[in-house]
């Protein structure tokens, strides 16, 4: 249980000098990316290699009979093909999440088929043209049973059930309530709304792939993802193999976004097929693949109801109730961690006293839905957002009135929620004010640029939010735990050799743990080496996801500089014949104060250390070299008896606003100026801070304005190529104006908080309540994204106040 | 994704593979290839040139986005065999002698890539184009609209473009 | 996605591609850009036995005028006729739609003539063929016809090219200096089919419209003349306030618009009146 109280701060047991912490440092990266150097899984090559290909339903929701493969194992080249049976000794995946139903998914469909592209026979041939080949000789036969495309049919009475054990088609339920909120409810004033978030898909721009081989009695498993050391422990137990007889690396990943954390089926069939092949085996996922197997992510539906003060517009009780579409739920932590996450969000960032807000995690057949950036706090701000709006509309208030009557000022902090998050720290008022001074001179620049335009209204919106980072694994996958680690060996030319459980999906890990040990160590950056993705190499960690990379980085390896520091200066100090305490660390070495000709470098301690030991002082063993855990105070894994848990170590906070630009008469909504602020304590690279803000606000954009995942009646998707899912170009983002508050964490290491998920959180919610503010005069109000063309102009030709989805 | 019961293959006899010529990066390169075999899988898998990268085999990402007879092209809209007698450069033939080219740099300075997986698709749009034909920002965004990035939302690209064609970085 | 097995063969003249194309049957294809052939082939949407790469042939690699008409030949890309200086005098709907038509990646590789005959309900250049009663030149063993836009396109991705056919070049009326010509869309995004567009060509007498040809896209199976607004917009004076009329005149041309995914039957109505206002209003000035 959290209290208000102020924690232990973290202190790295030296002073740490930040030098290329803070400053411009250029990617290290970029070396190899920016001339095609880099190593991405499909780049891997292997004496011997052949290629697999899936075949995956055509049903949504079906009962395997049989599958025949018969003509496909005799196509030639073909050197396997099985459906379920033919591969023996891989386990279903445990019933890992108590808190939710059990999904025990076998990676091959044996039976119940729940969505289409669920993974049900493998080929192997030399390549994937000829897999593919042999593929469309399978005659798979099913019976088809009816589908539930909505969470409608899914909870109607008499509704097909897709696990009919459970007795419903409720993965988790959490419903909560609150007797003073139904109380203030009751009494009254009251506004409403039900709001709508669409189904999307991460997409990064590298769709999935592994390559696996088993060589000198292990395995080793070359796989897109977001963390090694959880895939290894994945395949271990699904394969049976003791953990310490596999490797996995992640080599260069071209994006994650959350789709690549999760454990999938392909990822334990291609190491599976090594193993009894004896030769390396990869496969390659192809983009309409990607569309139908890689998860989902965002479909919820948010009704809310709260009481406000006639006057200020203040809410003083809110209850909420969200319903989540999570597809077939046959992914593991296929978007329940995502739910609590939205549900904890709805209320995290504001100072509502009294609040019940419920959720559940419907499942249909549709792909499954799991993580995506911003987990859950896009949907429930984009929600909030509008009420708060609405609250001004119903009253006659100033929207930013009514916002600021909930916004937290610094003197709160730490402010412990009735939910059981603890928001540590944060510049949440003046955030806010400073992201309403950019907006105020561009919306009016741009009405007078406008006003002559026939049929273009101009429309702003803004939010605030906080956000929770360096989070809660939630148990899933069995991990109840959210450490991570990074080890620090100095080599002997004095140069750091580093590692850790952190990886890199494009965020540049590598230059931030370069930057971090080389201020540590006060070492120039380019006698820093790094090394993530090898589950041999690196420590064991949870990898990159929940923007926890920067918080995990900074405390572990200060924690390992910690060690290495000290007994490099005992080193130091004994070569240079002077005491501990007189020694300072700085510009590459170890230097007596006072005594500038006193100086030894980190290079002769190296030396010393590893190869001339016999210069050790007596008491002293050889090596330099340290592991350092971080496991962050204030975090909590488990939800208490009273349903409240703070999830994340520490919550950075953000707003954001926007102007767009609505064209009446074809309902084109156009975003011309873009603002966001976001403070996650001090900035390890702002650069690289900007790129974070930058790439998620554009994905926040394309969620409020161009993608859709759909799917039709009979459960078919119709969103299976970039032609049909619209990621926006260059030309469909604006500049993105970003700003920052460094507010230090107090218990964090360095202050820091984390960064990569913040700009995914505002967009749907500025961008929706932009547009109502454009439109509402003509009896528009917004309540569901994308906002289409289409949906404006029938919005608009309803004219009235329109409660529940728009057409299409 | 696969098909269930369609047509074989392997009825009939066919010459399935063609002897091509093609230059690539400035070295003339003699190949036999399935006459199926994309171009973007033929530089990468029998030339070894894996920079050039494969986002969604449709024509729309542009990630495999490559020149051939100096023209920007999706390479995973071309059989090889349709490169036969043709000059072809990817991302590996832009740096001369391991020096960057002024939009590489551009890029690295202001962080124009983060996974990179986009990037080498945008370098070769970028080769062919002439600054002068782009002047203003929308311009840039609509020659740039035929690669996508996922990860940074384009800004920090555009940032690039007018650093490496000598313009402020403002909007 | 990876293409089926095909053979592939790379004719040096016209006559040879057509024997080839005749004796294959149904199971042949003619390549040209290859922009939507291989996409739908990579799906395995399209199986073509044999392949024939039209790209090779230099009769077809032709843009000249003849008998008052701009003759653009099968092998012509894109990008080629957007930027050529016979076509960017004497036909400036090609360069304007082309502007909006894919990328500039896809047009250095895609043809005109491909993109004709392909049918795409959503793409703009059919539409530009059936506002300019552009004609086209097919061509098999059996002998040349020629064949109007009106009757060239069946439906959705469907032409009345015969299997045995090439279309070898398309015809496009030069445009007369009174000629005004626009070209507008609402799509989701840059270089995106359209979810609904307008080529707009009038013949101007002073600010008078003496003769007006509109063709939709993105509405219905194929690219549509829409008669009634043609002969509403006809003697209207540029300036003339245009209301009511047009919409009716619309809906009376669209009474059943595409509906799906992107867009219901009452939005495409919608926006092809909205776009054709805005035409008119550029034309005013």
């Amino acid at each position: 249980m959290q209290t208000n109280k102020r924690g232990p701060e973290f202190n790295p047991g030296f002073e740490f000098v930040p030098a290329y912490m803070g400053a411009q440092v250029f990617r290290r990266e970029d070396d190899d990316l920016l001339v095609g150097r880099g190593e991405y899984v499909a780049d891997i090559r292997l004496p011997g290699l052949v290629e697999a290909a899936f075949l995956r339903s055509h049903s949504a929701h079906a009962q395997l009979k049989s599958v025949d493969l018969d003509a496909v194992r005799e196509f030639p080249g073909v050197l396997f093909a099985g459906s379920h049976d033919d591969l023996p000794g891989i386990a279903r995946y445990p019933d890992w999440i108590d808190y939710q139903q059990a999904v025990t998914t076998s990676p091959l469909a044996d039976g119940r088929l729940r969505y289409v592209g669920t993974p049900v026979a493998v080929a192997v041939a030399r390549d994937r043209y000829e897999a593919e080949d042999a593929l469309e000789l399978a005659e798979v036969d099913c019976e088809e049973l009816p589908v539930v495309m909505s969470v409608e049919d899914a909870l109607a009475e008499n509704a097909p059930l897709l696990f009919e054990e459970w007795g419903s088609n409720y993965l988790l339920d959490f419903p909560d309530q609150d007797d003073l909120v139904d109380e203030l409810i009751a009494k009254g004033p009251v506004v409403c709304g039900t709001y709508r978030m669409q189904r999307q898909s991460p997409c990064p721009m590298e769709t999935r792939g592994v390559v696996a081989e088993y060589r000198r009695g292990r395995l080793t498993v070359w796989s897109s993802a977001q963390s090694p050391h959880i895939l290894r422990s994945t395949i271990s137990i699904l394969l049976n193999i003791p953990e310490s007889k596999i490797k996995v690396i992640v080599p260069n990943v071209g994006g994650g976004f959350g789709a690549k954390t999760h454990q999938y089926p392909e990822e334990v069939i291609i190491p599976w097929l090594a193993v009894k092949l004896g030769r390396p085996v990869r496969w390659i996922e192809d983009r309409t693949e990607h569309m139908v197997s890689a998860v989902h992510a965002r479909e919820t539906l948010l009704d809310l109801e709260a009481a406000y003060d006639e006057t200020t517009g203040r809410i003083t009780a809110l209850r909420s109730n969200l319903v989540c579409d999570v597809g077939s739920g046959e992914i593991s932590m296929s978007g329940t961690a995502t739910a609590l996450v939205a549900r904890a969000s709805v209320t995290a960032g504001l100072k509502i006293p009294s609040y019940a807000t419920s959720v559940s995690c419907v499942v249909t057949n549709k792909t499954p839905s799991g993580a995506y950036r911003g987990f859950g706090a896009p949907e429930a701000i984009f929600a909030v957002t509008q009420l708060i709006d609405k609250i001004a509309r119903q009253t006659g208030l100033e929207r930013a009135d009514v916002h600021r009557e909930l916004i937290f000022d610094p003197s709160d902090m730490p402010y412990l929620q009735p939910s059981g998050a603890r928001i540590d720290s944060g510049s949440h008022r003046e955030g806010f004010e400073r992201i309403l001074k950019r907006l105020t001179p561009a919306v009016e620049a741009r009405r007078n640029e406008y006003q002559d335009e026939p049929n273009v209204r101009i429309g702003s919106g803004f939010c605030q939010y906080v956000e929770p980072t360096a989070p809660t694994y939630f148990g899933t996958t069995g991990h109840w735990t959210s450490h991570d680690a990074s080890s620090i060996r100095i080599e002997p030319d004095g140069g750091a050799f580093v590692t850790s459980g952190i990886t890199s999906i494009g965020q540049g890990t590598e230059t931030a743990i370069a930057v971090l040990t080389a201020d540590a160590l006060g070492i120039p950056i380019e006698m820093v080496t790094v090394q993530t993705g090898d589950s041999d190499l690196c420590p064991y960690g949870l990898g990159a996801w929940g923007s926890r990379g920067a918080v995990y980085l900074a405390g572990s390896i200060l924690k390992a500089a910690k060690t290495v520091r000290d007994k490099a200066v005992r080193i130091a100090a004994h070569l240079l014949e002077a005491s501990d305490q007189d020694l300072v660390i700085g510009d590459g070495g170890f230097q007596v104060k006072g005594s500038p000709a006193s100086f030894v470098s980190w290079a002769d301690v190296g030396l010393v250390a590893s190869i001339r030991t016999i210069d050790l002082p007596d008491d002293i063993e050889p090596g330099l070299e340290e592991t350092a855990v971080y496991d962050p105070v204030n975090l909590e894994h488990r939800i208490d008896e009273m349903g409240r848990i703070n999830g994340a170590a520490s919550w950075a906070n953000g707003a954001q606003a926007c102007v767009v630009k609505v064209e009446t008469d074809t309902g084109v909504v156009t975003v011309l100026d873009y603002f966001a602020l976001h403070d996650c304590g001090p900035m390890i690279n702002p650069q690289i801070v900007d790129g974070q803000m930058h790439g998620a606000v554009a994905q926040g954009i394309a969620g409020a304005l161009f993608e859709d995942i759909r799917y039709d009646e009979y459960g078919q998707p119709m969103s299976t190529s970039f032609m049909d899912y619209s990621m926006p170009t260059a030309s469909e983002i604006p500049w993105i104006h970003v700003d920052h508050l460094e507010t230090p964490a107090p218990e964090m290491p360095l202050g820091l908080k984390g960064v990569g998920e913040g700009g995914t959180i505002g967009p749907a919610a500025v961008i929706t309540a932009a547009v109502t503010d454009a439109l509402h005069d003509l009896g528009v109000v917004i309540d569901e994204t994308p906002i289409t063309p289409s949906r404006v102009r029938a919005a608009l030709r309803r004219g009235s106040d329109p409660l529940g989805p728009s057409v299409k | 994704m696969t098909s269930v019961g369609s047509t074989s293959n392997v009825e009939r006899p066919r010459k399935s593979t063609s002897e091509i010529e093609v230059t690539v990066n400035g070295v003339r390169e003699h190949l036999v290839v399935s006459n199926r075999k994309l171009l973007s899988d033929v530089l990468r898998d029998d030339l070894g040139l894996t920079g050039t990268h494969v986002g969604c085999e449709h024509g729309v990402c542009g990630a495999c986005t490559v020149i051939v007879d100096d023209l920007a092209v999706r390479s995973c809209l071309m059989f090889a065999v349709q490169a036969d007698g043709s000059t072809v450069t990817t991302v590996e033939g832009l740096a001369q002698d391991g020096k960057w080219s002024s939009m590489q740099t551009a890029f690295n300075e202001h962080h124009g890539l983060q996974c990179g997986f986009c990037t080498a698709g945008f370098l070769m749009t970028l080769s062919k184009a002439e600054p002068a034909d782009y002047e203003t920002d929308a311009e840039i965004r609509e020659l740039l609209s035929g690669n996508l990035c996922r990860c940074t939302g384009y800004h920090n690209i555009v940032v690039a473009v007018k650093a490496a064609w000598g313009r402020g970085a403002t909007e | 996605m990876k293409p089926p097995l095909f053979d592939f063969v790379r004719p040096e003249s016209l006559s040879e591609a057509l024997e080839i194309l005749s004796s294959a049957g149904e199971e042949g294809a003619v390549l040209a850009g290859g922009q939507s052939l291989i996409p739908a082939m990579n799906f395995r949407l399209a199986r073509p036995d044999v392949l024939i790469d039209i790209g090779g042939i230099p009769e077809l690699d032709t843009v000249f005028e003849e008998e008052e008409q701009l003759v653009v030949g099968a092998g012509v890309r894109q990008r080629v006729v957007e930027q050529h200086g016979l076509v960017l005098r004497t036909c400036r709907a090609l360069p304007q739609a082309l502007r909006h038509v894919g990328h500039l990646q896809t047009r250095n590789r895609g043809t005109v003539c491909g993109s004709l005959a392909h049918a795409d309900p959503a793409a703009e250049l059919p539409a530009v063929a059936l506002a300019l009663e552009a004609k086209v030149t097919l061509e098999s063993v059996r002998g040349r016809r020629f064949v109007s836009s009106e009757d060239l396109f069946l439906g959705a991705f469907s032409t009345e090219i015969e299997h045995d056919e090439i279309m070898v070049n398309a015809r496009f009326p030069i445009d007369t200096d009174s000629t005004r010509v626009i070209v507008d869309e609402v799509a989701r995004r840059s270089g995106d089919f359209a979810v609904a567009g307008l080529v707009l060509r009038v013949d101007l007498q002073g600010r008078t419209i003496v003769d007006s040809r509109v063709a939709a896209f993105g509405v219905a199976p194929t690219a549509v003349r829409l008669r009634t607004v043609e002969a509403a917009m006809s003697g209207q004076q540029l300036g003339d306030r245009m209301g009511v009329e047009v919409e009716e005149a619309v809906r009376s041309d669209l009474p059943e618009p595409t509906d799906d995914a992107q867009a219901d039957r009452a939005y495409r109505q919608e926006a092809i009146g909205a776009l054709v206002k805005r035409a008119v209003r550029v034309l005013t000035g």
